[in-house]
C-alpha cells in the first residue's frame, strides 16, 4: 500500500518512481513565488474536474465523519438480535450485521475513524518527517548521513510489514495503528523536504538572509519552508489516502481498532464469515474505502498538475 | 523488434493451448487400477505440534488421536475406559495400579512396544526433566510417584495419593499416548514434525498450515481402518469450509459455524451430527478485587446478561443454556440448579444497593479467535455483553489479546472480568469443578481467584471418594454454593457438530469432542 | 559505473544491521516474552531460569550481539509455538509466497503495459478512457476487499474458481519441492498444474491490481512525454510509419522508468502478499507473518520479518544497478 512512491534505499535523495517523483521534486525549483501563486494553483484546480470531484467526494466523507450523530439513521453500536443479518431493506439501507447493527449507520461512523487515523498518523509523519528533513538537508554532514541512513532501513521494509511489526510491538488499538502508520511514512516527508532543501539552500534569497544574518532557525521557517510547501502539499493529500488503506488493513489484520468501535477495515474482516449468507456486509465498507481513496488519489494528482509549473495553462 | 514480438506471442499461444490440451486430455488418461480411499477432514486451523507430550490444542490432539494409542481408551460414545495398550489392570486400593500390556505390538517405526518404552514416555515427563512445553503433564501425570517395570508386558504405577480418575487420565489424548522412544531420541526436539505411535494411522507428511497427510496401518491391533488415507486439511475461514463440503471437496469438517448450520442442514448430500459438548462457556469474575469482590455486583451482572438472547441469537441457537458449571452430558450434573435470571431492572437495584447506582467501568478479557466452547469467538462474545451491560450503566473495555497473551493475562491480575471456557478431558466433573474453581487453583486455573472453604471443602473430600453416590451427593452441593456466590456468569455449553457428505459412516462424535477416525468409511 | 556498484553494495552494510536492529527489537521490546513461552502457570523460578537461560538479565546491547551472531550462522531460533526452527518453518512457506508474488508481478507487467501503451496510442479513445479509469480504481481499492469481492463473484456465485489454499485437498500430487507451479510445470503434470493454476488466478489478480494499475499509468504518461521529444519528432519526419516511431523509437526509451517501477512494485508486492495471502488462506510467508503476531510467537514474526526485509534490500539494490545500467542519462559520481 505505502509502497508506492517509494524510492529506493539508499541512494539519498534520488527520486526513483522517476516520472512522478521527478515532478514533486521539480514543484520546488520553479514555484518560488511560494504560497503567493495559490490563486493561480485554485485557477488551474478548478478546471480539472476529476480533481474537483475527488474534492468533492472527500468533503462528503468529511461531512459524514462531522455530523455522523445527526446524520446516522441508529447509534452504530445499537445492538438488536432479533434483527441481525437483514440484507438491505427501506430500514436498513445497508442491512444489519450479526448483532442486528444497522451498517448504514456504522460505515458513516466508520468515516470518522478513517479520517481520524488519515490526519493524525499523516500529522505525525509530517511533524517528525518535516523535522528530520529540513534537519538534514540544511545541516547536512554527519547528521545528514546518520538521518538518511535511517531512513534507508525504514524503507527497507515493506510499508505495511514495518507497520505491523510496529503494531507487534505496541500491541493492536487505535493510537498504536495511528503512531504506526505515522512512523512508517516518515522517510517519504523526510526525503521530499530534504532534497527540496538541498535544491533551495544555495538560491540568492536564502544567500541574502543569510547575509544580513538570519538565524538559522528563521531562515528555514520564514524562507525555506514556505517554498517546499507544494510537494508537501501533494505528498500529504497523498499520504492521507495510503494512511487510509494501510489503517483499513490493519483493522482487516484485527490490530486496529477494538470492538465495538465502527472501522471499515475491521467490519471488512468479520464480513468474511458472511460471504455466503450475508455478502453485502463486504460490499459497503469495502467501497467506503474505495470512495475515499479513490477522491483523495484524485484530488492529489490533480493538485500535482496545478501545482507543476511545467505543464501549460 | 516486430517479429519478436510476434515470435513471443506465438510462443505465448502456443505454451497456452498445449497446456489446455492436456489438461483437458487429462481426465481420459486418469483411472489407476487401485482406487485408494482418501478421506478429507478439514478444520479451521494446523496442528501445532505432534507430540502428545507438548501439546495443549485440539487441532493438535486431534490427529494425535489417530496416530497413537493409550494404555486405555475411551468407549466410542461415553468417556468409560476400555483396554487398548494394556489388556487388563487392577488397583487394589487407588494408590498402585498394575497394568498388562497387550504382546505383539509394534510402533510405526519396527520399534516393539513393551513396558520400558511406555515408562519412557512417563519418565520424560517427569518432573526433574520435563521441558517447559510439557504443559499437561503435571495435570494428566503429576499424581504419579514411580513406574516400575516388572517384566516385559508388566508395569505398575505408584501414585503420591489416592486418585479416582486416575484411569480417565491414561485414556486423555493429551501428555499420556505412548510414542515411540527410538523416534523420539532419533528426532529430538524436531519429533513433533515426525511422530511415530502404534496408531491407526501412520503419518505421512506434513505441509504446513494445508494438510497432515496419514495412510492407514494396515497392521493395527485394533484392525486396518476403513480408510487408505486421511488427509486433515486446514481451511481457515468456518464459511469457506463449510462450502467445501457443499460442493463435495471435502468429506468431513467440524467448526461448524452457527451461521451455517442452515445453509449445511437444507443439502441434501450432507450430514449434520450434533451433540452436546462437554465444555462451558463462561465469563470470570476477578473476585479478589473491587467491584467484583463484592457478591451483589456479582450477582447484578449476572442478572443484566441476557444469556438467553445470546445463545438463541449469538450462537443460533447450537449452544445450550448452562444452569452452573457443569454440562448436561457431563456425570455430576444438577438438572435443578437456578442460576440469577435475566432482570435487568432487578440489576440496577442491586447496583445501587451495593453502591453503584450509576454503574461503574471495567476492564473485560477476551480473545479473538473461536474456541470449542465458543464458535463466534471471544470478541463476538465480549461485544454481546458490552451492550447488555451498558443498558445497566456499566461501561466495558473489551480488552482483546491474541489467545496465548489472553491466558497469561486472565493468569494474571489485570482486568476486572474475563472471557474463557473450558472443554472437559476426561467426563469426571472434579476435571471441571477442582482445576476451575478450588481455592487451591487460584495460581493455577482458578483465574478469578475464588475461594469459598466450604467449597473447596467438598471438592477435596470428592476428589478421594471412590464411592460414586457420595461423590455425587458432594458435587451437588459445592455447585449449589458456587451457583450462588456467582464467581462466574455461567453462559452456555456449545454442541458438538460435525458435518460430513452423506455417503460417509461410522462416525460418532465423542463426548471429550475427540475425532477418532477409524471406523469411518466411505 | 563500477565505482557506484561497489559504493551502493557497500551501503547494504549499514542498512542491514539496522534492518536486523529493527528486527531485534520487535522481539527485545516485548514485556515478558517468558510468559508466552511458558504458558499461564509457569512458576516465579521457572520464569527466572528461563530468563537467564535467554541471557534476557544482560544488558540489551550484549543481547543484539549474540542475535547478530546467530543470524550470521543462520540460526533465526526457534518457534515459540510449533518448537520447530524458524529456518525450517519458513524455507517451507517462502516458495508459495514467491510463486504468488512471481505470478503477479508477470501478470501486472503484461497487463500494465500493454494497457498503457494503448492508453497513449490512442490517447482520449474509449479504451484510453477505461484503462485509466480501471488505473484509478486499482490505485485505490484495498486489496483485501478487491481479493473479498473476487471470491464472492467467482466462488461463491460463479462458483468457477475455488474460494481459498493453494491445492485441492487430498490430490496425490506427487511434488516434492514447494515451489509447486514450477516443478508441475517442468515435470509435466498438467492435472495437477491445471488445479495449481485455478488455485492461484484470483489471489494473483489481487495482488496484482495496484501495481498493474500503477504500471499502466506510468507507461501512458512516460510514452506520451516521449513522443513529444525531438528524437521521436525526428523519426517521423524522416517518414518512418507511425508503428516504427511508436514501437522501435518511443516504447524503447519509454520503458526505461517502468523498469524502475517494476523493480519498486516487487517490494510493494512483497507487503502486499501479507493481505493477500490472509484473505485467500494462501500458505506463504506473508500468512505465517500474520498468524505469528496473533500467536505472539516472535521469533517466527522476526525471521519473516527479516527474510521480506533481505529480499526487498536487495531487489532494491538489483533496481538501482540495472537503473544505472539502461540508463545512459543518469551519472552517478
Amino acid at each position: 500500500m505505502g509502497a508506492r512512491r517509494r524510492v529506493p534505499a539508499g541512494k539519498p535523495g534520488g527520486e526513483s518512481e522517476a516520472v512522478l517523483a521527478a515532478r514533486d521534486a521539480g514543484l520546488t525549483q520553479k514555484t518560488t513565488g511560494g504560497l503567493e501563486s495559490l490563486r493561480i494553483v485554485w485557477r488551474r484546480l478548478k478546471r480539472h474536474r476529476l480533481a474537483l470531484s475527488g474534492f468533492v467526494l472527500f468533503l462528503v466523507l468529511v461531512f459524514l465523519a462531522l455530523f455522523a450523530p445527526w446524520i446516522a439513521p441508529y447509534p452504530p453500536n445499537q445492538t438488536d438480535f432479533p434483527r441481525s443479518l437483514k440484507p438491505p431493506c427501506r430500514e436498513h439501507l445497508m442491512g444489519t450485521d450479526e448483532f442486528g447493527r444497522d451498517v448504514l449507520s456504522r460505515v458513516i461512523y466508520g468515516a470518522r475513524m478513517s479520517l481520524q487515523v488519515g490526519v493524525i498518523s499523516v500529522g505525525i509523519a509530517l511533524v517528525l518527517g518535516v523535522f528530520l528533513g529540513a534537519l538534514s538537508g540544511y545541516v547536512g554532514g554527519w547528521v545528514d548521513n546518520i538521518i538518511m541512513r535511517l531512513m534507508d532501513i525504514m524503507l527497507a521494509f515493506p510499508a505495511i510489514l514495518l507497520a505491523i511489526s510496529i503494531m507487534a510491538v505496541l500491541g493492536p488499538g487505535l493510537t498504536n495503528a495511528m503512531i504506526a502508520i505515522g512512523i512508517v511514512t516518515v522517510p517519504q516527508y523526510a526525503r521530499i523536504v530534504r532534497g527540496s532543501i538541498l535544491s533551495i539552500k544555495e538560491h540568492e534569497y536564502v544567500e541574502a538572509a543569510r547575509a544580513i544574518g538570519c538565524s538559522q532557525g528563521k531562515i528555514i521557517f520564514r524562507h525555506i519552508l514556505p517554498n517546499i510547501m507544494a510537494p508537501i502539499i501533494v505528498r500529504t493529500t497523498l499520504g492521507t489516502s495510503e494512511a487510509i488503506l494501510e489503517a483499513a488493513a490493519l483493522g482487516f489484520l484485527g490490530l486496529g481498532v477494538q470492538p465495538p468501535t465502527a472501522e471499515w477495515g475491521a467490519m471488512l474482516s468479520r464480513a468474511q464469515r458472511y460471504i455466503y449468507t450475508a455478502p453485502y456486509l463486504a460490499t459497503f465498507p469495502g467501497l467506503a474505502i474505495t470512495a475515499t481513496v479513490l477522491g483523495l488519489n484524485l484530488f492529489g494528482d490533480g493538485l500535482r498538475d496545478a501545482l507543476d509549473p511545467r505543464l501549460k495553462e | 523488434m516486430r517479429s519478436k514480438w510476434l515470435v513471443a506471442l506465438l510462443a505465448a499461444a502456443l505454451v497456452l493451448s498445449l497446456m489446455a490440451g492436456c489438461a483437458k486430455k487429462q481426465p481420459a488418461e486418469a483411472p489407476k487400477p487401485p482406487p485408494e480411499k482418501i478421506l478429507v477432514f478439514a478444520r479451521g486451523s494446523d496442528s501445532v505440534s505432534l507430540d502428545p507430550a507438548m501439546i495443549v490444542d485440539g487441532e493438535s490432539a486431534k490427529v494425535c488421536n489417530n496416530i497413537y494409542d493409550n494404555l486405555v481408551r475411551y468407549k466410542a460414545d461415553s468417556t468409560e475406559v476400555e483396554p487398548a495398550l494394556a489388556e487388563s489392570w487392577e488397583s487394589p486400593d487407588g494408590i498402585v495400579w498394575t497394568f498388562h500390556l497387550r504382546k505383539n505390538v509394534k510402533f510405526h517405526d519396527g520399534t516393539p512396544f513393551n513396558a520400558q518404552a511406555v515408562k519412557f514416555n512417563i519418565d520424560r515427563q517427569a518432573p526433574d526433566v520435563r521441558v517447559p512445553d510439557m504443559a499437561y503433564a503435571d495435570f494428566t501425570l503429576g499424581m504419579i510417584d514411580k513406574v516400575e517395570v516388572i517384566d516385559d508386558y508388566t508395569i505398575r504405577f505408584t501414585l503420591k495419593y489416592p486418585y479416582a480418575p486416575f484411569l480417565l487420565n491414561l485414556a486423555m489424548g493429551l501428555s499420556a499416548p505412548i510414542c515411540s522412544p527410538t523416534a523420539i531420541q532419533k528426532y529430538g526436539a524436531d519429533y513433533g514434525m515426525h511422530p511415530v505411535g502404534t496408531g491407526p494411522f501412520i503419518f505421512e507428511r506434513w505441509d504446513k498450515e494445508q494438510q497432515i497427510v496419514l495412510k492407514a496401518n494396515p497392521e493395527w491391533w485394533g484392525g486396518k481402518p476403513k480408510v487408505d488415507k486421511l488427509v486433515f486439511k486446514v481451511t481457515k475461514e468456518n464459511a469457506v469450509r463449510a462450502n467445501e463440503l457443499l460442493a463435495g471437496e471435502i468429506d468431513m469438517m467440524d467448526g461448524v459455524d452457527p451461521n451455517d448450520v442452515q445453509r449445511i442442514q437444507a443439502d441434501p448430500n450432507v450430514k449434520l451430527i450434533q451433540a452436546p459438548g462437554m465444555n462451558i462457556n463462561y465469563m470470570g469474575f476477578r473476585v479478589f478485587k473491587p467491584p467484583f469482590n463484592n457478591q451483589k455486583v456479582r450477582q447484578a451482572v449476572s442478572m443484566a446478561i441476557d444469556r438467553k438472547t445470546l445463545v438463541e441469537h449469538l450462537y443460533q441457537g447450537n449452544s445450550l443454556l448452562a444452569n452452573g458449571p457443569l454440562p448436561p452430558c457431563l456425570w455430576g450434573y444438577v438438572p435443578e440448579l437456578k442460576p440469577y435470571d435475566y432482570d435487568p431492572e432487578g440489576a440496577k437495584a442491586l447496583l445501587a444497593e451495593a453502591g453503584y447506582p450509576n454503574g461503574f467501568t471495567m476492564d473485560l478479557l477476551c480473545y479473538p479467535n473461536p474456541r470449542g466452547y465458543n464458535p463466534v469467538g471471544g470478541e463476538r462474545l465480549g461485544e454481546a455483553i458490552q451492550a447488555d451491560l451498558a443498558k445497566v450503566g456499566i461501561k466495558v473495555n473489551l480488552v482483546s489479546k491474541a489467545w496465548k497473551e489472553h491466558l497469561a493475562a486472565c493468569a494474571g491480575t489485570d482486568g476486572h472480568a474475563y472471557l474463557i471456557g473450558w472443554m472437559g478431558d476426561n467426563g469426571d466433573p472434579d476435571n471441571f469443578l477442582y482445576i476451575l474453581l478450588h481455592g487451591s487453583q487460584s495460581e493455577g486455573m482458578n483465574y478469578s481467584h475464588y475461594a469459598n472453604p466450604q467449597v473447596d471443602d467438598l471438592l477435596t473430600k470428592a476428589q478421594q471418594t471412590s464411592n460414586a453416590d457420595e461423590r455425587l451427593a458432594l458435587y451437588k452441593q459445592a455447585q449449589e454454593i458456587i451457583v450462588r456466590d456467582a464467581p462466574w456468569v455461567f453462559i452456555s455449553h456449545a454442541m458438538d457438530m460435525v458435518a460430513m457428505r452423506k455417503n460417509v459412516t461410522g462416525f460418532k462424535i465423542h463426548p471429550t469432542s475427540s475425532i477418532f477416525l477409524w471406523n469411518v468409511d466411505k | 559505473m563500477l565505482n557506484y556498484t561497489i559504493r551502493r553494495v557497500l551501503m547494504l552494510v549499514p542498512v542491514l544491521l539496522g534492518v536486523s536492529l529493527g528486527v531485534f527489537l520487535v522481539g527485545a521490546l516485548q514485556a515478558d516474552p517468558t510468559r508466552i513461552m511458558l504458558g499461564q502457570h509457569a512458576t516465579a523460578e521457572a520464569v527466572a531460569a528461563l530468563r537467564e537461560e535467554l541471557g534476557l538479565n544482560d544488558p540489551i546491547l550484549v543481547q543484539y550481539g549474540r542475535y547478530v551472531l546467530r543470524l550470521a550462522q543462520g540460526d533465526l531460533g526457534r518457534s515459540w509455538l510449533t518448537h520447530s526452527p524458524v529456518s525450517v518453518e519458513i524455507k517451507a512457506r517462502f516458495p508459495h509466497t514467491v510463486e504468488l508474488t512471481l505470478a503477479a508481478m508477470a501478470l501486472a507487467v503484461v497487463v500494465g503495459i500493454v494497457a498503457g501503451i494503448i492508453s497513449a496510442v490512442r490517447q482520449y479513445s474509449v479504451a484510453d478512457y477505461t484503462t485509466m479509469v480501471g488505473a484509478l480504481l486499482g490505485v485505490s481499492m484495498p486489496i483485501f476487499w478487491l481479493g473479498l469481492m473476487l471470491i464472492s463473484v467467482f466462488a461463491v456465485e460463479l462458483r468457477v474458481l475455488p474460494v481459498s489454499g493453494r491445492l485441492a485437498a487430498g490430490v496425490e500430487t506427487g511434488l516434492r519441492s514447494e515451489f509447486y507451479i514450477l516443478e508441475a510445470l517442468f515435470t509435466g503434470k498438467w492435472a495437477v498444474l491445471w488445479d495449481l493454476i485455478k488455485h492461484l488466478i484470483m489471489p494473483a489478480v489481487a495482488l496484482a491490481a495496484y501495481s498493474t494499475a500503477l504500471i499502466a499509468r506510468m507507461t501512458r504518461s512516460s510514452m506520451l512525454e516521449v513522443v513529444r521529444q525531438d528524437y521521436v519528432r525526428t523519426a517521423r519526419a524522416k517518414g518512418l510509419s507511425e508503428r516504427v516511431v511508436i514501437y522501435k523509437h518511443a516504447l524503447k526509451n519509454a520503458l526505461i522508468p517502468v523498469v524502475t517501477v517494476i523493480g519498486l512494485q516487487t517490494g510493494y508486492l512483497l507487503g502486499g502478499a501479507v493481505l493477500t495471502e490472509t484473505v485467500f488462506s494462501w500458505p506463504g510467508v506473508g500468512s505465517l507473518a500474520v498468524a505469528a503476531i496473533q500467536n505472539s510467537d516472535y521469533p517466527l514474526v522476526q525471521g519473516c520479518v527479516l527474510l521480506v526485509a533481505a529480499v526487498f534490500v536487495f531487489i532494491n539494490l538489483a533496481v538501482d544497478l540495472v537503473y544505472a545500467w539502461i540508463d545512459p542519462r543518469i551519472h552517478y559520481a
